[in-house]
């Protein structure tokens, strides 16, 4: 008996502690997952014994592994066990791996009730506090249903320490049981004017997170919250104050106008930046939920730009951040105030940190006018050249187009301008957005008319010089598309073409192929529109040649989409390679069918709005 | 509200992590894995401030150290980067010359001094000798 306790000391003389356990993993590197598995054997087998040290030893080694990882929910009775113990130290380590581990679905938490009931009125201070932090962590709906009471009793307990913890804790309780809720309120907002100013804090802290979800039942609360304002010098606890006056703000307008003075003297006064920026952000809100009419106000707006100004301009890559953000905010409600800074938002355009750049793009969305869009725009161009990083370029340029296209195009007062803009822009390679250009270009000439033949020349050198577009990069990207809208617009308007024959030449190149297949089928249903309208022109003129030319050259290039792998391209191939045989027919027989042909494709083709198919009425049947 | 703070080697290793609030096990490596690839990735003169999916991640360099934290988004960012360099003060305090070292070896007082300052994500205690005093007394106790 005496040799088997010997045996047991020396063999836990050889025990890893936590210590141990780090460093051997450190220096297992290569055979980590081994190593690993080797001390999960050895802490298994620590578990199994009676000694409390071991068992508390071999759970603390298990929160190190489960951090890394590794699943520990086995050991789920073990850290109750361990919880359990009398002595402190154990009993810590047993709630920090609960706290780490267990969550509120986990089984064996309903063994632990009683337990943690015995350990909140528990004489020694520090067990309540271990047992308050770690419930925190895993507290489910049975659990606070039944400790509700417990933690509320503590809420008066003689030791700050733990009314401090209380406080906190019950805002969790609220989560999973609000039936507590009632009772506890009055006994919370009592919290507010305690001594103690860490308990101050910690009832500011809940009623915050509370407010957000339900602000209207809060209300009443202002005036304490206000005195406290005032009268506190904690910086955290006052950021959360103002924070919660702007969640209360826009219910009771009246309120925001009281807060405007002292929060304007918080912002003269403050060297803090975190509790700056939260006033100056309650301050927007404030001015948001204020009727914009009252004069007094601007001020307060110039205020708050001014001070916006300064963290933009600091060198502080954070501060420039927030202030942007911040901005952001005003453009939405004051567009006028901001658009003073837009030289500063140009310059952080620039700027080497790429969420500040993302940001200030957000920001010129709003700062555009009829006068600046050609400037902004150019500016946007230039960067994206200088820009690495296929990502950002591609927010780039949708950002333009957004820009650009805001308001069905309100700010935008040269279209010729728009379109180059626009062709300039499908030289980008690996965009996403090859769709998004494509829309554009056709809403912009279907729309207005003025500009359609400047469009339609631009559209067919882009046919031309298609190979440059069907690169190998365009596999990755979406660029293909713009074809799309080239043909179409080519084949609809195609008595504007300059050169309607170079233009079928383009479209029936070989490379055409490769491309995916909806556009192929829009190039073969736009060849034979162009097709139409050089026939016709021809027979006017008796151009037999050039009508030879064309049909010739129909035919010998249809036969390649017929056997394309495409259906649509396959149907649409030989429906009109058929045509354009049946012409070739008709010719050799004398008869003209020039005009027969163009009758097909006439017939303009307008914008529908979305909501016309609504107003067809529905026929009978 | 504030969710988990990680402390992350430059490789991106973890040394530390704690939960304020209970997360599905399961979920936790990966997003632990997003988050720590974004960060590593951020340049260091840059914005200390990143979102990832439904938080905000704020991070900052103690030395070899990256120290993560993730917080709702309408947290003030710049409360919670005070809170990483007040952390990290205690530590300082508790410790003498704080270093990597003891981050390795000493992760159970790590654990401690933050369960002092965040209660159920909300940050509680903000004075240095309130939250080093329960931990001196326990050490006090375990060398008697």
């Amino acid at each position: 008996m005496a040799l088997r306790k010997v045996k047991g000391n020396l063999e836990r003389m050889f025990d890893k502690n936590l210590t141990d356990l780090v460093r051997g993993i450190r220096n297992n590197k290569e055979t980590e997952s081994k190593y690993i598995a080797q001390c999960m054997e050895e802490i298994k087998s620590e578990l199994r014994q009676d000694n409390l040290a071991v068992k508390a030893n071999a759970v603390a080694k298990l929160t190190y592994l489960q951090m890394l990882g590794y699943d520990i929910s086995w050991a789920g009775f073990n850290i109750i066990e361990v919880m359990s113990s009398p002595k402190f130290t154990y009993k810590r380590i047993g709630y920090l791996a609960a706290a780490q581990c267990f969550h509120q679905d986990t089984e064996v938490l309903m063994l632990t009730t009683n337990m943690i009931r015995k350990d909140l009125n528990s004489q020694n201070m520090y067990d309540s506090g271990t047992a308050l932090t770690g419930l925190a962590c895993f507290i489910s709906s049975d659990l606070a249903r039944d400790l509700a009471n417990d933690v509320m009793t503590l809420l008066t307990s003689t030791k700050p320490y733990l009314r401090k913890k209380s406080v906190l804790l019950l805002y969790k309780v609220f989560l999973k049981f609000p039936e507590a809720l009632r009772p506890a309120f009055p006994r919370l907002k009592e919290k507010l004017e305690d001594p103690d100013p860490g308990v101050q804090s910690a009832a500011v802290n809940v009623i915050c997170e509370l407010a957000r979800k339900n602000p209207k039942n809060y209300l009443s609360l202002a005036p304490v919250f206000f005195k406290l304002m005032t009268s506190s010098t904690n910086n955290w606890m006052l950021i959360k104050i103002i924070k919660l006056f702007g969640a209360l703000t826009p219910l009771e307008p009246r309120l925001g106008k009281k807060l405007i003075e002292p929060l304007t003297n918080l912002i003269h006064s403050t060297s803090a930046m975190s509790l700056l920026y939260e006033c100056i952000n309650t301050v927007i809100a404030v001015l948001i939920s204020i009727s914009s009419g009252m004069p007094n106000h601007n001020a307060s707006i110039q205020l708050c730009v001014q001070k916006l100004r300064i963290l933009i301009e600091d060198s502080d890559q954070n501060l420039k951040y927030l202030g942007l953000l911040a901005m952001s905010k005003i453009l939405k409600t004051h567009p006028k105030s901001v658009q003073a800074h837009k030289d500063l938002v140009l310059q952080c355009l620039d700027d080497k940190d790429e969420s500040i750049r993302l940001r200030a793009l957000d920001l010129l969305y709003g700062m555009v006018s009829k006068k600046t869009v050609m400037e902004i725009v150019r500016r946007l161009m230039t960067h994206m050249d200088r820009a690495e990083g296929t990502m950002y370029r591609d927010e780039l340029l949708q950002k333009i187009i957004l820009i650009c296209s805001q308001n069905n195009f309100q700010y935008i007062t040269n279209f010729e301008w728009y379109i180059s803009v626009l062709v300039e822009l499908c030289g980008m390679e690996g965009t996403q957005h090859g769709s998004l250009i494509a829309s554009q270009l056709m809403d912009v000439a279907i729309r207005v008319v003025a500009v359609r033949e400047f469009t339609v020349g631009q559209m067919a050198l882009l046919l031309e010089n298609a190979h440059v577009i069907v690169g190998p990069a365009a596999a990755r990207s979406s660029i293909a598309e713009v074809l799309y809208a080239a043909a179409w617009i080519c084949g609809e308007f195609s008595n504007l073409l300059s050169n309607p024959k170079a233009s079928l030449e383009a479209m029936v190149r070989g490379k055409v192929v490769s491309l995916p297949g909806h556009i192929q089928a829009i190039y073969i249903h736009n060849m034979l529109k162009l097709y139409a309208c050089i026939m016709a022109q021809a027979e006017e003129e008796d151009d037999t040649e050039m009508i030879e030319e064309i049909t010739s050259l129909l035919q010998e290039r249809l036969p390649l989409f017929v056997s394309s792998g495409d259906l649509e391209v396959q149907e649409r191939a030989s429906c009109i390679l058929q045509l354009v045989n049946y012409v070739a027919k008709c010719h050799k027989a004398g008869d003209k069918v020039g005009t027969d042909l163009a009758l097909l494709m006439s017939g303009e083709l307008n914008p529908v709005a979305p909501k016309a198919q609504k107003k067809v009425p529905i026929p009978d049947g | 509200m504030l969710h988990y703070l990680l402390i992350v080697s430059k490789e991106g290793h973890i040394h530390f992590s704690h939960y304020f609030t209970s997360v599905e096990t399961n979920a936790q490596p990966v997003r632990e894995a997003g988050a720590i690839a974004k960060c590593l990735a951020a340049d260091r003169e840059s914005c200390h401030f990143m979102e990832d999916r439904k938080n905000t991640l704020i991070f900052r360099w103690f030395g070899p150290c990256l120290f993560i934290a993730a917080a709702d988004q309408e947290e003030n960012e710049l409360m919670v980067y005070e809170f990483l360099n007040l952390y990290v003060n205690s530590l300082h305090r508790y410790f003498g010359k704080f270093s990597e070292r003891h981050v390795l070896y000493n992760i159970d007082r790590l654990h401690m001094v933050l369960e002092e300052m965040v209660v159920d994500g909300e940050i509680v205690e903000s004075s240095i000798r309130n939250i080093l005093s329960p931990i001196q007394m326990l050490d006090n106790v375990a060398k008697s």
